[in-house]
């Protein structure tokens, strides 16, 4: 299992090489420089040369690409620019408030997801199935921001019901809560949609399986067969479309931490895309591509253990 | 030549009993219209009038007007131009480049395990992020739009067509060729991309999704789009602020992006369903 789980490791790696090199190249390929995109035209000799040494981008360029790499492994990005504090500390304050939304959602997303797809699937093509495909259909459609703003709007602005924005640490739970029921709902259901989408098509080919008809002729009851062979056979295919959906799921959180003011990894990386702050741009991709690793690995060892002959067989 | 016209004849025959795939082409084809007319039918959305400021729909404002006395409607009307000519733009590369990669990669091993490796390593990054922090880099524009929107959507095309190359390299039709002494230029272009026709017209849709709503969601976050361009994202953005009691200013665009995405992936399921019944999602 732990040969398995290094394998596996190094098949990730490429997720967070393969972005930061792309973000290592096109810096230095910015018009005028770095340097010059980061100051403007007004900026003297002196400044440019200045700011290039504090970015290292007056060394040659094999070395730029040595200390980039020992820079990933050290965890260790530098200043901010514009924050003037060290970016990885930065990241750091900003990660728990981004995992503590995209796991509530991811939670909220699968729960949702599998008992609609458990009730489609045991009504087929009944008036239920139709509307929750419909839902589903839409669901897939309809952009988070646009979802967040109409429910900001009806539920915070017109009815009170919960705060516009902001975030209040999880000690005080009462109004931890309220910041978060809004955001999580509006990421967490539009997952769900498509969640279910799989899980409903691979919910249905499991009950078209002869194993169903033997145990039904054996006379178990529809829900026994449900919870015993069913949803058991349909994990693994479900595990996939989760860890597909982890993108997802990171992305939107991005766009609504802002629209929210939750301040998590998306605000950030807003802030410093803005100011075009290349260090604090490089540590919050790196540590979005890290959570990206660390929860396939997740999934991949949740596979193994489901499935034995994933881990002895050819492991893809 | 005969044989891909019967096919195209059977799949558009197929897809016009199929409800959905009208309802989604219909859709697509209002929005497409309506863009290309904008300048025609509507007035100048960038007009402000501080007068008019937050006026609800009526006969002279459909939809209504925002914060700076703009005409909803015609906002509406001109907020997809830019982005679906960017999304157009860079699926057309993407898809050309991803067709290329996939089915190269799909018949080279050693290119297959440098290149794919890549790809992977690009596609379980989120692409919302990836496009973010691309264009922070490159900086706002229409070509740092294109260039990120390209590089998010290759990967995608380039494993989807690889896996059709794959199978298509088993084929019996492939061994043959090679036995008559066909050279592998030939191979490829005959008898390999051809298998990936299929997929690459359903990922075209769902590429053109991914990219109408990564750009929205950027221009609604302020960045890529100049913010003066109409876009819905934008729009959206500013209708945040003045939801109470200008919930016009929120719906119509916001409606504008959820129709064109919904048109995409409606064509996009029918032509899975005609196409690739395998791989069908019932």
């Amino acid at each position: 299992m732990l040969l398995y789980a290094l394998k596996r490791l190094a098949a990730l790696l490429p997720t967070i090489l393969v972005p930061m090199v792309l973000l290592f190249v096109l810096i230095r390929l910015a018009p005028g420089g770095p340097a010059g995109a980061l100051l403007g035209d007004e900026a003297s000799p002196e400044q440019i040369q200045a700011l290039n040494n504090q970015l290292g981008l007056n060394e040659p360029l094999w070395r730029q690409f040595i200390n980039f790499l020992g820079s990933l492994v050290r965890l260790d990005f530098g200043d901010s620019l514009f924050l003037k504090a060290n970016v990885t500390g930065l990241v750091l304050d900003r990660l728990s408030v981004t995992a503590t939304f995209v796991i509530l959602s991811m939670i909220f997303a699968l729960v949702l997801g599998l008992i609609t797809a458990t009730i489609a699937s045991r009504s087929h093509n009944g008036p239920l199935d139709r509307i929750l495909v419909g839902f589903a259909v839409v669901g897939n459609a309809i952009p988070s921001f646009w979802l967040a703003v109409m429910l900001i709007g009806v539920f915070a602005v017109q009815l009170r019901w919960f705060p516009v924005a902001g975030y209040a640490p999880p000690t005080d739970p009462i109004a931890w809560a309220q910041h978060l029921i809004l955001p999580v709902f509006c990421l967490g259901v539009l997952q769900a949609a498509e969640l279910f989408r799989y899980s409903r098509a691979s919910m249905l080919d499991s009950m078209s399986q002869p194993f169903v008809a033997t145990a039904r002729s054996l006379g178990l009851s529809d829900n026994t067969i449900q919870n015993r062979y069913v949803t058991r056979m349909t994990l693994v295919p479900i595990m996939t479309v989760f860890g597909l959906s982890l993108g997802t799921l990171l992305g939107g959180a991005v766009i609504l931490e802002t629209l929210f003011s939750l301040p998590g990894l998306g605000q950030l990386l807003l802030t410093a895309v803005q100011r075009r702050d290349y260090p604090l741009i490089q540590g919050c991709a790196f540590f979005i591509a890290l959570i990206m690793v660390i929860a396939n690995l997740i999934v991949d060892l949740f596979y193994a253990a489901a499935d034995p002959r994933i881990r002895y067989g050819k492991a893809s | 030549m005969s044989a891909s016209t019967t096919r195209f004849t059977r799949t558009s025959k197929a897809l016009f009993h199929e409800p959905n795939a009208l309802v989604g082409a219909g859709l697509l084809l209002l929005i497409i219209v309506i863009s290309l007319i904008a300048p025609l039918i509507s007035p100048d959305p960038t007009v402000v009038n501080p007068l008019h400021r937050l006026a609800p729909p009526s006969l002279e404002h459909p939809f209504g007007t925002d914060n700076l006395g703009r005409d909803v409607f015609a906002l509406t009307l001109w907020g997809g131009r830019a982005s679906l000519l960017i999304t157009a733009i860079s699926t057309a590369i993407a898809v050309i480049l991803g067709y290329a990669i996939g089915v190269l990669a799909g018949y080279f091993r050693l290119f297959d395990s440098i290149v794919m490796r890549i790809m992977d390593g690009l596609m379980s990054f989120p692409s919302v992020v990836l496009m973010i922090s691309l264009v922070g880099v490159l900086g706002n524009g229409v070509i740092p739009l294109i260039i990120g929107m390209s590089i998010t959507l290759i990967p995608a095309t380039a494993r989807l067509v690889r896996g059709a190359a794959l199978s298509a390299k088993e084929l019996t039709s492939v061994e043959s060729a090679r036995a008559i002494g066909a050279r592998t230029p030939r191979i490829l272009i005959r008898y390999i991309a051809p298998e990936g026709v299929s997929v690459v017209i359903v990922q075209t849709t769902m590429a053109l999704a991914t990219g109408i709503l990564v750009i929205a969601s950027l221009s609604f976050i302020g960045i890529g789009l100049d913010p003066s361009t109409p876009s819905w994202g934008g729009s959206l953005s500013s209708a945040q602020q003045y939801f109470n009691p200008a919930w016009w200013m929120a719906v119509f665009p916001g409606l504008a992006i959820f129709v064109t995405v919904l048109g995409l992936v409606l064509v996009g399921d029918a032509l899975r369903d005609v196409l690739d019944p395998r791989s069908s999602r019932g």
